[in-house]
């Protein structure tokens, strides 16, 4: 077998038997021709040439016009049609042209000097010439074939996909190697045995090849038998670091062993070509993947900034701008301005709460939410959330109850205050004006529990475990209440992210319902704190 | 206070933050010059001398801290800082630097009033030298060490007076975590705030009414703490 390619395991390559007779009897025909009947019929054209030359002019013979078959047979035919054309040219020159006439026998010895003379150089120029037209042919197949596999390597160049350059291998190999070429796909292997590919029907046997060849990771070529179609076929795996892209199967036909292995090495050589254009294009993907993400990134990034700035920025003015409006004594007394300006700050302020939320999803989805952790008084975070959120439940009775002496917990204050907010500004939407949201922090079994209940419209059943999905809003309250569903999501996973839990139950619609926070507490730690406190 | 009308510069490139912070500090009593840019801001404070500067972090030429810096580098006028949410490390870097305090947008103006106001008193209150720092019905006496709430006496430890009394002395600021493990301690405890947490609680536990909605010792989430001012 040939450089690179390994013999397929039950590969018996004998492509030589049962040639059809039909097509034997044709070639024969061709053979015949080219070596014996167009040289012969050359010669025999030059001689009734030279006879009516001869007799209607006063030109003696001269056999060196027999050259000119010889040479055209060498060129067009080759070496032997032109011994042939030689051969004939001097036979029939003894016969016709020296006397005796119309004999093979020669009188003048001269003659055959010459005759002699003739068929050396014809058969030397002849021979010449012939090797000078291989010599053309093979140049010009050679420039041809370079010219090809520059277009091809161009295209390759240009392929930005791998089924861009599959295609562009299957066209070369089949406008100018002749040969019939297939991609065979991974998922085509077992499944859909039976498909054709392109219009053709592998055998069980050429897909099963190809599947081992890919389960494999078998990068040499393979040259297999196709028992159905009598076939021989070269498979060559199309395989980077990251993706497999099939095998590429090239059908050889029926072939002497020795063809196979010239056409084997310009296949190689096209292969390797586009084993290394496959890379190229893998790493090419690969940066335009990156550089995508990095411009999502960037755009993120962006869009975080100019939400902060551009939509905050005049939010803070307006609010700010309130702020003054509500200190100017007249306008404070003035029952109509004031309803006015303090709808102003209201609404911005919620405005403000909303791009919050939407800032804090950017942050979760995109950069994550990096924790910093430090030592917490839970009173301080239900204070500060309270504090927080206070524009929010005007109307709402607030209980609080934290229990004395609670353990400290090391957490992301900022972010579990904003948790606990979250809550506590969602029983306050979902219950009536005036009722009670009650708040309590209490420590139990190595927990700390804080608790915010309200009097509001209670849970259905499917919504207790859907409310701290992200976008989730319950159906009773799409139209009534204005919300983005964000807030419980952003609550849950900030409290996750200080390595608590969050959860809520209800008695039932309209029954009110209890959001539940634990955190784990670590209680070697606070009895230190307490102790070293006592130092006084 | 030495002077009847104080003079604050306020540096922001927001025209409609200056807009508004302009109006609503004159409506608090003080002459107001606004700069738009950290170099203007840096050439106007040099010309007039403000009693205060207000200066935003976001301007467009150079960075809020540069102008801190550079004006720390001459004068110890009372600046505070325009700062956002969720950026604890760098409202500490800032206090650290010399910045008396921050606000975070967005704000009222009756609270940025407050914290100019509590900045101006502490300013002075160094040449003043008042002994008795009082806010609504807390009163602690700096000189006897005595704090009362009300009418009573209140009694407290070494620790907890010396937590009461830096924040006294600075009424209405807030104070980093790391100062007051610095003055209460003596010397840095590292990360271990949880020794202060407990002190806070306990001193909470004496002067507020109620230690769980506190009024007077205000919690600044990952900064530090604040006495509150209270007429």
């Amino acid at each position: 077998m040939d450089i690179g390619f390994v013999p397929a395991a039950t590969a018996s390559a004998s492509d030589d038997d049962a040639q059809p007779g039909t097509r034997l009897g044709q070639a024969f025909l061709r053979a015949a021709l080219s070596l014996v009947i167009f040289p012969v019929t050359l010669v025999g054209a030059m001689s009734v040439v030279l006879a009516v030359v001869i007799r209607y002019t006063s030109l003696e013979f001269n056999s060196i016009l027999y050259l000119i078959p010889v040479m055209i047979s060498a060129i067009r035919w080759g070496v032997v049609p032109a011994m042939f054309a030689a051969l004939a040219s001097v036979a029939v020159s003894d016969f016709f042209f020296i006397p005796p006439l119309y004999s093979f026998s020669v009188n003048d010895p001269h003659q055959v000097v010459d005759l002699a003379l003739f068929l050396f150089v014809a058969l030397v120029t002849g021979n010449l010439a012939a090797r000078l037209q291989r010599e053309a042919d093979s140049s010009r197949r050679r420039e041809h074939e370079v010219h090809n596999l520059y277009l091809l390597s161009r295209r390759l160049a240009l392929c930005s996909t791998a089924s861009d350059l599959v295609e562009a291998i299957q066209e070369y190999l089949t406008s100018h190697l002749g040969r019939q070429a297939f991609l065979i796909r991974p998922p085509h292997d077992n499944a859909e045995s039976d498909m054709p590919i392109d219009g053709v029907f592998m055998s069980t046997r050429l897909r099963a090849e190809a599947a081992e060849m890919v389960a494999a990771k078998d990068p040499r070529s393979r040259l297999v038998f196709d028992p159905d179609l009598q076939n021989l076929w070269a498979l060559k795996s199309i395989t980077t670091q990251t993706t497999d892209h099939g095998v590429l199967a090239v059908n050889l036909g029926k072939q002497s062993r020795r063809e196979t292995g010239q056409l084997n090495d310009r296949i190689e050589a096209i292969l390797s070509e586009a084993a290394a254009t496959l890379m190229r294009i893998d790493a090419v993907t690969a940066f335009a993947n990156a550089n995508l993400r990095l411009q999502s990134d960037f755009l993120k990034t962006a869009l975080i900034g100019s939400v902060s700035h551009q939509l905050r920025s005049p939010i803070a003015s307006i609010l700010g701008s309130t702020s003054v409006l509500d200190g100017i004594p007249a306008l404070r007394n003035d029952r109509r301005v004031r309803s006015l300006v303090d709808g102003m700050h209201r609404e911005a302020r919620r405005l403000d709460n909303d791009i919050q939320n939407l800032l804090d999803t950017v942050r979760i989805t995109d950069t994550g939410i990096k924790p910093v952790m430090e030592w917490t008084d839970p009173g301080d975070v239900i204070t500060a959330a309270i504090r927080q959120r206070s524009h929010r439940l005007g109307g709402h009775k607030l209980e609080v109850d934290v229990a004395e002496g609670l353990p400290l917990l090391k957490v992301d204050s900022g972010l579990v205050e904003q948790a606990v907010g979250q809550v506590i500004e969602n029983a306050g939407k979902y219950s009536p004006v005036d009722s009670t949201i009650a708040i309590k922090a209490q420590a139990d079994a190595g927990e700390l529990i804080v608790t915010v209940t309200d009097e509001g419209m209670g849970l259905m059943p499917d919504e207790a475990a859907q409310m701290f999905k992200q976008a989730f809003r319950g159906r009773r309250q799409l139209g009534a209440i204005p919300g983005l569903g964000l807030g419980l999501w952003i609550a849950r996973i900030f409290v996750a992210a200080n390595g608590g839990s969050i959860a809520a139950r209800s008695l039932g619609p309209g029954r009110g319902t209890t959001v539940t926070i634990r955190f784990p507490v670590n209680a070697a730690a606070n009895a230190d704190a307490s102790n070293h406190a006592q130092i006084n | 206070m030495p002077k009847s009308t104080n003079s604050v510069l306020v540096i922001d490139d927001e025209p409609q933050i200056r807009r508004f912070v302009g109006a609503g500090l004159e409506l608090h009593g003080y002459t107001v010059k606004e700069a738009d840019t950290g170099a203007v801001g840096l050439s106007t404070a040099a010309h007039m001398q403000p009693d205060v500067i207000v200066l935003d972090l976001g301007l467009p030429d150079m960075s809020g801290i540069e102008v801190l810096e550079s004006v720390r580098a001459w004068s110890n006028v009372p600046i505070i800082v325009l700062s956002i949410e969720s950026a604890e490390e760098q409202k500490v870097m800032l206090l650290k630097l010399g910045a008396d305090d921050y606000i975070v947008k967005p704000f009222g103006i009756a609270e940025l009033a407050a914290r100019c106001e509590a900045a101006l008193r502490r300013y002075h209150k160094s040449a003043d030298k008042n002994p008795i720092v009082q806010t609504g019905a807390l009163v602690v006496d700096l000189v006897s060490r005595s704090v009362t709430l009300g009418e009573e006496r209140v009694t407290l430890t070494r620790k907890e007076y010396r937590l009461l009394h830096v924040l006294a002395t600075h009424l209405g600021l807030v104070v980093t975590h790391q100062q007051l493990i610095k003055e209460i301690w003596g010397r840095a405890l590292g990360d271990n705030v949880q020794y202060l947490r407990m002190l806070v609680r306990k001193l909470r536990q004496k002067i507020e009414v109620d230690p769980n909605q506190p009024k007077f010792l205000i919690t600044e989430s990952g900064v530090g703490y604040r006495l509150e001012r209270h007429k």
